[in-house]
């Protein structure tokens, strides 16, 4: 028994190795800035289509809203499936706990200024993972910012609206279709370096919430990769009351 | 020690024959045991004199069971959310160490180990997708453990927790207390409900330090079903359908063997 106890620690210990060097791999490779990101400028036309995609993208999900979601993160190939259990609220930001087979991967709060805390460590996650990856990805995916504004039409006519964090400065790029009534992308980027792309999809109503929120989400952060499917929402307010 | 059971109550436990009273006991305690991260740690216990009676029924029987089919619904009540967590699905066990652990809501999943290795599957997109498995020794360690102790080295081995049990209408309630500090720092204690006549285990309760526990109740249960080849395979599974199918004629032509509904 306490040899197979050695060879979980091990094992654990050997995922925690890897995936220190994969950040630290990762974090000097610097891929393309938004400098490269083509667009063509909104024209006049173009107001009805970006205003429906501010709105399709800042009304994705509610505003006071409870998801259960079921991840797969893969690292270095390995793969690892968690239950994800997030609440989300304008007042408290949000609080996101991971729990697999193992036990409590992480639970985590992020406050709407930006200050992390994570609630409980464990062995199975690091503080500063939480504080890196998980509080960035939360934030821009699953409450995207109000201050939208256009950025321009994509080469394939989709259209591209952009925000900046006043927390930290890191700048977001969501893609709609080209009417804008469905969120499509994301990409987040710190200065020159690509923070994460996301690929949204899956758009499906949940007994708690019935307007359609996107419940596939495919995050590729070049140190890992997410699977985010969304199994159920639930909001205390009306749809009605939440359209931004 | 608080036992309060009456010994006919643990003469209850001697009259199940080869029924499997406490074998889910066992695998609950496992796998709730999985959920913390424990598994590398040896269960064992040390009972009063009325619950070591219990414990010796319990590791008596338990080596006779060969297989189990249950269903299962699972709560993760975390002090910090207003709302549990909740999944269900099917719980399959064969001597040796075969064990599939399906997940059927809110999402599907399967965690499946034929006695040599274990493997991970997801659905999504109408389609099952295997996956490659990151700390694969310790999900195997996790497997290996649930075995182990299925097959009676739980309660022959009594070091690490102490162990009393209390009467209620529902059936007795044995609830084991960790004695090592780490262990202790983790988990506060694991309840383990069984049904009135000894014959299954209703419902196990994982009680955490911090308020956070965990409840899985069962229903469903079968000893001895007829199991389908594949139920275990590691690389393509049966199909939960197939093994349903074959549990339920089972349970038509011996309804007997049912312990709980």
């Amino acid at each position: 028994m306490s040899r197979s106890r050695g060879q979980i620690i091990a094992a654990i210990r050997g995922l925690g190795a890897a995936l220190l060097a994969l950040v630290c791999a990762g974090g000097c490779v610097f891929q393309r800035g938004p400098a490269a990101w083509q667009t063509v400028p909104p024209s006049e036309r173009d107001i009805t289509a970006f205003a429906t995609a501010r709105q399709t993208v800042c009304g994705a999900f509610p505003a006071f809203y409870q998801t259960t979601q079921r991840a797969i993160i893969t690292v270095g190939r390995r793969q690892f499936a968690c239950d994800g259990f997030l609440t989300v609220s304008p007042a408290e930001g949000w609080h996101l706990a991971l729990i697999s087979m193992l036990g409590l991967v992480t639970d985590v709060r992020v406050r709407n200024n930006g200050t992390t805390e994570v609630l409980k460590v464990t062995p199975l996650f690091r503080q500063d993972w939480a504080r890196e990856y998980v509080a960035q990805e939360l934030r821009w995916l699953f409450t995207p910012p109000p201050e939208l504004a256009p950025a321009g039409r994509l080469r394939d006519g989709r259209l591209a609206l952009e925000a900046k964090s006043r927390v930290d400065g890191a700048k977001a790029r969501y893609v709609c279709s080209a009417d804008g009534s469905r969120w499509e992308e994301l990409e987040v980027w710190d200065g020159p370096r690509r923070l994460f792309h996301a690929k949204v999809s899956g758009y499906r109503s949940f007994p708690g919430w019935p307007p359609a929120v996107p419940a596939e989400i495919e995050l590729d952060a070049a140190t890992h990769q997410l699977q985010v499917r969304t199994v159920a929402v639930a909001s205390a307010a009306s749809p009605a009351e939440e359209i931004p | 020690m608080n036992s309060q059971l009456e010994p006919q109550g643990w003469q209850g436990e001697a009259r199940i024959g080869s029924a499997h009273p406490g074998c889910f006991a066992r695998l609950e305690t496992a796998l709730v045991l999985g959920l913390m991260g424990l598994f590398a740690s040896p269960l064992s216990a040390q009972p009063t004199n009325q619950a070591i009676v219990l414990l010796d029924q319990v590791a008596l029987n338990a080596g006779r069971v060969e297989s189990v089919f249950a269903r299962f619904a699972q709560e993760r009540h975390l002090s910090l959310f207003q709302e549990p967590l909740r999944s269900e699905g099917y719980l399959c066990f064969q001597k040796p160490g075969h064990l599939r652990w399906e997940v059927t809501q809110p999402y599907q999943s399967i965690l499946v180990s034929d006695g040599k290795g274990v493997a991970q599957f997801e659905r999504a997109y109408g389609q099952w997708k295997k996956l490659d498995l990151g700390l694969a020794d310790a999900m195997q360690s996790v497997v290996a453990q649930i075995g182990a102790i299925m097959e009676g080295r739980y309660a022959s081995q009594r070091r690490d927790y102490s162990v009393s049990a209390t009467n209620t209408a529902d059936g007795p309630v044995v609830t084991l207390m960790p004695q090592q500090p780490a262990m202790r720092k983790m988990m506060q204690a694991i309840e383990l409900y069984l049904t009135p006549d000894f014959r299954g285990t209703r419902r196990v309760v994982l009680r955490e330090q911090d308020g956070d526990f965990t409840d899985i109740r069962f229903s469903e249960q079968m000893a001895e079903p007829p199991l389908p080849a594949g139920t275990f395979d590691c690389n393509q599974p049966a199909d939960l359908e197939q093994i349903r199918r074959s549990v339920q004629q089972h349970s038509g032509a011996s309804p007997q063997n049912p312990v709980s509904k």
